[in-house]
């Protein structure tokens, strides 16, 4: 029973810090942030007709949880990326998509509620499938045929291992630009805001 | 009106006299209106009349309970009967099934109310006597026969250049006579969204001819009608970029032929044959080009045998019996090569009824169908109805059960979407067979189907109980609560995943769901000339398997302010879509005695619903669709559409001779919402003109 009073206060401090955009405390930084309008191949324009984004460059915007950076995409073959976004397709720096031991799965459940990382299960890309797979009600998100909208879909919490090896949880609210609640197919999409906690200790606490 | 119509119109214009009338849908036998078991509505020829409408559609939306739901793809709308989807209720007409369910619902504007002498709308399950489809009920039109020697000649000119020009002529001898009714009606449609190609309800075109012929020696009666209805509509589409024109037909038509012969004085029976056809096609073509862009047909056909026997035990027991023989086609390209199908039907229906006084009765029901496809079911039903504290309350109930077989597109549709993906939808029946022919572009199987049993029928076990209370001769309240339990829905699932990336989906009985609600109506005449009747309707209508993931704690939505997800709680879920919580209608009718006018107003408001994910495709704007968190369910945080309330009106004059004229706008408000409910119109306006020359009349 102590023990879980101790848990619960370390959760309070935690909780504390992730209002914090970031928590560094020496060697072992954890960090705990919202990136809002990530942009991932954006284009230049969206087809009335198909709903098709116009104008792409077929390139993924590469990201680092550790520093909350965007990493230059020359740096593709390296190991400072941990995360990928291109359009609705999300990679991770591991088997096919780069040089790293990344990996990802996703869990039910609620950001807050979602307290450790499993040690077993994550997926790295590979040849035929991503570790998070491509499609509707398949991965993170649900499309809509009728209104050709991308919603996040409610409760897939992303746990990654990162390139170097530490845990993250991740979860995605927004496809589109701005964030709005009630997402229309005219909004600029492929702009993702996220939020995430990444452990700095190594550990599979997620909190 | 004809003169027959008129005459009696007056006779109910003080509600009780409602209950002297002869309904026989619930039981397949004359029942008094106010000795009915069932819970029933009743719409008389005075309101027919009153409405000033033409079309089925409209006055079916006026009563208590009963919402106008759009249909998914948005193509038209139909009705929403005790919170059940419209092809859970059945649609009759002189109790003969309309068909031409094309894409699920019927198009209840291909029903024009000229001819019809009332209609008679059962709520809940009737399967126990009309088998497949009546899970939520029964709409039967009974169309009039000849009274006396007339001529009748109608003229409707409303907004939107919409005119409709019906005429009907009766001839009548001692024994029998002939009634024949024709219309035609036009309109340009209109439009909600005009910086968009197209119009929302595209320009169409109908005709519509019915005529019967009756005769009766007494022992013998013979009944011989048919109908025949015709649509053309001219539409315009954007389909990628390029103009495009629609071109669309609907031909339908039936004949029913009946022979009713009381064989003793306690034996009566009556032989029904029944054949019905339904053809649509549709084409669109490149407007530039002229080539043909997609094409679409659906023929069906649905032929009927039944003898129904009735035998008087004695006073107070009555026995009736079915027989009877139906054999289904359908024939679309949908279905792929060799797109004719067909089903065939037998079944046999008993029913039982006890009245042990004037006011009392009990019903024992039984029906058996047996289809080649999908096999045996059996429909039971019990009802009764027994006056309490001196009369003062009647009480009534009924429970029972109601199936709706699966479709011809459940069991054969051969679906590919070329334009979303590649994506393939095959029907059950077929679903094997395609599977071997493409096995070499499946990648993947996502079920095993080799176990797994054949489609069954959608069955639902209903409970219906309701009091009423005459407070006196000019006020009568009624309160009552259905609870519906519908299991084995038929929902699509995907079974196997092409290597293109694509699913392959088929049908399989997956859903079930709790509808349940409470109704308040009431009726009164509060003078001489001024009748209000008001109904309200409490709907709760539920995904049990929804219900069970909440239970579990694995639904999630997403929090608006925040976007982050939550966990759902049970309040969190609205239920179904497209159901409102709650329901309003009321009316008031001024029919002054000895006056020459008469006024209406009518109102129906309903409140939020949500919109589904198929409701789609819809012309122009942006579609609306509430779900929002990809958590395949309506939350209260969803998107709805709002309340809304639609009011109309109308003023009659027939201080003419023969001439009677009644104008009055539709949808006063002009509350439209072009999104979610394309097929609300907008305000219009109208003129009925009609002259009536009566033998006896004059």
């Amino acid at each position: 029973m102590k023990q879980f009073v101790i848990i619960l206060l370390s959760a309070l401090v935690l909780f504390n810090s992730c209002k914090k955009d970031d928590t560094t405390s020496g060697a072992t930084a954890s960090v705990s942030k919202t990136i809002t309008d990530l942009a991932a191949d954006p284009g230049t324009g969206v087809d009335p007709a198909t709903g098709q984004t116009l104008g792409t460059i077929n390139k993924f915007t590469l990201f680092n949880f550790k520093s909350g950076s965007i990493i230059s995409n020359s740096d593709s073959a390296s190991t400072k990326w941990d995360i990928g976004f291109r359009g609705t397709t999300i990679i991770f720096n591991s088997g096919v998509s780069g040089p790293g031991t990344a990996g990802a799965q996703i869990q039910d459940g609620t950001f807050d509620g979602i307290t450790t990382a499993p040690s077993t299960g994550y997926i790295s890309d590979n040849a035929t499938s991503y570790a998070i797979p491509v499609g509707s009600g398949k991965g993170w998100y649900t499309y809509n045929g009728a209104t050709m909208v991308i919603s996040p879909t409610a409760g897939k919490i992303l746990i990654i291992k990162t390139a170097d090896n530490h845990y993250v949880k991740m979860e995605i609210l927004s496809y589109y630009k701005g964030a709005p609640a009630s997402p229309v197919n005219s909004i600029p999409a492929r702009y993702y805001t996220f939020r995430y906690f990444y452990q700095g200790d190594g550990g599979t606490a997620l909190k | 009106m004809g003169a027959s119509i008129y005459v009696a119109g007056q006779n109910d214009s003080v509600p009780n006299q409602d209950l002297e009338t002869i309904f026989v849908t619930s039981h397949r036998d004359g029942r008094k209106l106010s000795a009915l078991s069932t819970s029933a509505l009743y719409i008389s020829p005075l309101q027919i009349k009153q409405s000033g409408t033409t079309r089925l559609q409209q006055i079916l939306s006026e009563q208590p309970g009963i919402n106008i739901v759009p249909q998914v793809n948005g193509l038209g709308s139909g009705i929403q009967l005790q919170g059940f989807n419209p092809e859970y209720t059945m649609i009759l007409i002189d109790g003969e099934p309309v068909i031409g369910r094309n894409t699920g619902l019927l198009d209840l504007n291909r029903i024009t109310l000229n001819q019809v002498k009332q209609i008679e709308i059962v709520k809940g399950p009737s399967s126990s006597l009309y088998g497949s489809e009546a899970l939520a009920g029964v709409v039967n039109i009974i169309t009039d026969q000849s009274h006396d020697n007339n001529f009748r000649l109608g003229l409707r000119e409303s907004s939107h250049a919409t005119t409709d020009i019906n005429g009907m002529g009766s001839l009548h001898s001692e024994h029998g006579g002939l009634l024949v009714q024709a219309s035609r009606y036009a309109t340009q449609g209109y439009d909600l969204a005009p910086e968009s190609y197209g119009k929302t309800v595209s320009p169409h075109q109908q005709w519509n001819a019915f005529a019967k012929y009756h005769y009766n020696t007494g022992h013998h009666e013979f009944l011989l009608s048919g109908r025949y209805f015709d649509e053309h509509q001219q539409a315009q589409y954007l389909v990628n970029e390029i103009a495009t024109s629609g071109h669309g037909l609907i031909r339908d038509w039936m004949i029913n032929p009946v022979w009713k012969y009381k064989m003793t004085e306690r034996l009566h029976s009556v032989f029904r044959t029944y054949y019905t056809k339904y053809d649509a096609t549709a084409l669109l073509l490149n407007d530039h080009t002229g080539e043909t862009i997609s094409q679409d047909d659906f023929h069906q056909s649905f032929t009927r045998l039944e003898w129904n026997p009735k035998y008087l035990i004695d006073q107070r027991q009555t026995l009736i019996g079915g027989l009877g023989y139906v054999h289904e086609t359908v024939n679309t390209i949908r279905y792929g090569n060799g797109g004719g199908k067909y089903q065939n039907t037998s079944y046999e229906f008993v029913q039982y009824t006890l009245r042990p006084s004037e006011a009392k009765e009990i019903n024992l029901g039984l029906r058996y169908d047996h289809n080649n496809v999908y096999g045996g079911q059996l429909s039971p039903k019990v009802s009764f109805i027994t006056p309490l504290f001196n009369n003062v309350i009647t009480w009534n109930g009924s429970i029972g059960s109601g199936f709706k077989s699966p479709d011809f597109r459940q069991l054969y549709l051969d679906f590919t979407n070329a334009a979303g993906g590649g994506y393939r939808v095959y029907g059950r029946e077929v679903l094997s067979d395609k599977l071997i022919q493409i096995k070499d572009q499946i990648s993947g199987y996502l079920k095993d189907i080799s176990n797994e049993p054949s489609i069954r029928p959608e069955s639902s076990f209903s409970i219906n109980t309701g009091i009423t209370w005459k407070t006196n001769q000019t006020m009568r309240w009624n309160l009552s609560y259905f609870r519906n339990n519908v299991t084995d829905l038929i929902e699509t699932e995907p079974i196997a995943q092409l290597k293109n990336g694509s699913n392959i989906y088929s049908y399989f009985n997956i859903n079930k769901v709790r509808i349940e609600g409470a109704d308040l109506s009431m009726q009164c005449q509060l003078n001489d000339a001024i009748k209000f009747t008001g109904g309200y309707e409490l709907l709760y209508a539920y995904d049990l398997n929804q219900l069970d993931l909440l239970k579990a704690g694995k639904k999630y939505r997403r929090d608006p302010a925040s976007l982050s997800s939550v966990l759902m709680s049970r309040s969190d879920y609205y239920g179904l879509s497209e159901r409102s919580r709650h329901n309003v209608q009321f009316s008031l009718l001024f029919q002054p005695k000895e006056s020459v006018w008469n006024a209406s107003i009518r109102m129906q408001y309903r409140s939020k619903f949500g919109i589904g994910n198929n409701a789609g495709l819809v012309q122009g704007g942006n579609v609306f669709v509430s779900e929002k968190s990809g958590n395949d369910i309506l939350d209260r945080y969803d998107d709805f559409v709002h309340g809304y309330a639609l009011v109309h009106a109308n003023l009659g004059y027939n201080g003419f001779k023969k001439t009677e004229i009644l104008i009055g706008i539709q949808n006063i408000l002009n509350k439209t919402i072009p999104s979610a409910l394309p097929t609300l119109a907008p305000r219009s306006m109208y003129v009925n003109i009609n002259y009536t020359l009566s033998k006896n009349k004059n």
